[in-house]
């Protein structure tokens, strides 16, 4: 029985070990692609995925070809204004939902949540025509606004809260505390996981995002790396695979580097609240 | 009138205080109540601005006839008309559920099964997590260059070399129409599977351990406890993955739209709603047109959710 289930775990393990090698491969074939100096020239037969002639020219033309620096630069202003907006916007809102007293907090959550209902693509291209009515095109402010409101964040907070007691906040209001001063010194330290959350999971949607700002950046110098690398490839160079997987890697290893740095965290936040990224 | 006597006029002097103070508290008591609206301000405004009213907004263009985002013309019913004769609109609507349905069909069973191994092994659960979940932390536009590169369409594409182990010569992969939707599936499902994994891991871990050890104690065999234990309890992760895959397959935009551009080349093969309208409004400048077919997707996916919600709760009872 016992030498059953060892096999058992051991073929287990095998499915998955080779099937993680499949989902690995294009990760291999891109760094390996990219760091190959000749395969700007087309692709060897059969497939290689150690370079012919290591170098590192495919990277050297993409940065002399693009302004790369330019496109990281606006990415992470975006991504750090809208963790800022997101977490923000969720906080305040979610506090008041839970822990204010006022009549109608649940019609107003109903308001907030029922956002929800239309998606994003929907009415992204009406919400493009007002932003271009307003003279937001082409401004960050454009791109990072709409994180302010983000009804499910508003939602997960407010959830947070309510598990957070009550009494907490009661006896700093005995001591004639004003609310915010109770949310900042009491309530807001002791969110800091579904911050964390949501922090982590706004990076990774905002540094890929593709459409929103697509739709309100049309100045070059204003391009975010995503919308770079979407002009390159219906572009003219995309056909040159080398300085392609050069840009690839560009733009997915930060993304890597983070996850992997955090990725407890990441794993924990995705599984907790059913986020996609 | 009562005499002015000293007692007369504390008494209404202390009842003149009261009515003062109940009616200063009552002030004081709204005035706090709406401090508490200052927090939902910024939420609430800002939702207004980039939801409500271009919710509204879009459904009044969809009326009209417009070239320049304003309320040009009233047209009435002509752009949903319009919408209803149009072939690529319908093209647009096969190509999302194509691409969407056999995302679902092959990503849903094959991440159930990779959860459920996981979930057995006693050695590597955490390396295996990270390693299944790295694709979804990518951006789909770069994606789309690596995955170009592993369909390339003669031998030199790792799949069309694999295949070609199998006797299958090389295929056209990212030059025919009818290849290059299995192209983005297979993006998709390497993209998706690992979110989908922590998904249905997070619903296996949640059936209590004893019903297992009950049924081991009942003769049960591991088929009937996959048939009569896991799939109940994973039923309700089933009906979320399901729902949130659906509508995710209706808003698909980023990687269509780095193959083939707005009109989803080639021949409109990989045009998805959202590019339609991508198209009639930004590159044609038809917002009355594009607004309709905004409300179309809108509706579509408002049946998807009631069907869903419909189908779940008559299988809960």
């Amino acid at each position: 029985m016992t030498t059953r289930n060892h096999m058992l775990e051991v073929v287990r393990l095998i499915v998955l070990a080779l099937l993680a090698l499949v989902f690995l491969y294009p990760f291999v074939l891109m760094i390996g692609i990219s760091l190959d100096n000749n395969a700007n020239f087309g692709l060897s037969f059969p497939p290689r995925i150690v370079p012919e002639e290591f170098g590192w020219k495919n990277f050297s033309l993409i940065f002399r070809s693009l302004p790369i620096g330019t496109y990281y630069v606006n990415s992470l202003i975006i991504v750090a204004g809208s963790v800022l907006c997101h977490i923000t916007g969720a906080a305040l809102a979610g506090y008041a939902l839970s822990k204010g007293e006022f009549k109608g907090k649940r019609l107003w959550l109903l308001i907030i949540l029922s956002a929800m209902m239309v998606p994003d693509q929907v009415i992204v291209f009406t919400r493009f025509l007002i932003f271009n009515q307003l003279g937001l095109i082409n401004t960050f402010v454009g791109v990072i606004l709409p994180t302010l409101a983000y009804p499910f964040g508003v939602f997960l907070v407010k959830q947070f809260m309510d598990s957070l007691p009550n009494e907490l906040g009661e006896a700093a209001k005995m001591d004639g505390a004003h609310h915010f001063r109770i949310f900042l010194k009491i309530y807001l330290p002791l969110t800091a996981p579904i911050m964390a959350t949501l922090s982590i999971i706004t990076v990774m949607q905002k540094w890929n995002e593709l459409l929103w700002p697509l739709l309100i950046l049309s100045k070059s110098s204003m391009y975010t790396v995503s919308i770079g690398v979407a002009n390159f490839t219906l572009g003219p160079n995309g056909t040159y695979i080398g300085s392609s997987l050069a840009l690839a890697t560009l733009t997915i290893i930060p993304m890597i580097a983070l996850f992997l740095f955090l990725q407890r965290y990441v794993i924990q936040s995705v599984a907790s609240s059913g986020l996609k990224l | 009138m009562k005499p002015t006597t000293y007692a007369n006029t504390v008494a209404e002097a202390h009842h003149a205080t009261r009515v003062i103070s109940r009616h200063a508290s009552g002030r004081r008591r709204l005035l706090k109540e709406l401090s508490w609206y200052l927090y939902l301000l910024p939420t609430v405004g800002v939702l207004i601005f980039i939801s409500y009213y271009p919710m509204i907004k879009t459904l009044l263009l969809s009326f009209y006839v417009s070239s320049n985002g304003t309320l040009e013309k009233f047209a009435g019913l002509f752009n949903y008309k319009h919408l209803l004769t149009d072939a690529n609109f319908y093209y647009a609507i096969y190509n999302t559920l194509y691409i969407g349905l056999f995302g679902l069909l092959l990503g849903l069973p094959l991440s159930f099964l990779l959860a459920a191994l996981i979930n057995r092994a006693v050695y590597g659960q955490g390396v295996l997590k990270v390693i299944y979940f790295l694709p979804n932390v990518t951006s789909a536009v770069a994606v789309v260059l690596v995955f170009k590169v592993l369909f390339f369409p003669d031998h030199s594409g790792t799949v069309n070399y694999v295949l070609s182990w199998l006797g299958i010569g090389p295929k056209e992969w990212v030059n025919d129409p009818s290849l290059i939707k299995w192209v983005v599936i297979f993006l998709a499902l390497w993209q998706s599977t690992g979110f989908n994994i922590l998904i249905w891991m997070a619903g296996l871990q949640s059936i209590p351990k004893d019903y297992y050890e009950a049924a081991r104690v009942d003769g049960a065999s591991r088929f009937d406890e996959l048939l009569h234990i896991t799939l109940p309890g994973v039923r309700p992760i089933l009906w979320f993955l399901l729902i949130t895959g659906v509508i995710g397959a209706f808003q698909r935009f980023d990687d269509v739209y780095t193959f083939g551009g707005a009109s989803g080349s080639p021949l409109r093969s990989l045009q998805t709603i959202v590019l339609f309208f991508y198209e009639e409004t930004m590159e044609k400048s038809q917002y009355g047109y594009g607004s309709a077919a905004s409300i179309a997707l809108f509706l579509m996916i408002l049946l998807i959710t009631v069907m869903n919600l419909k189908i779940s709760r008559r299988a809960e009872r």
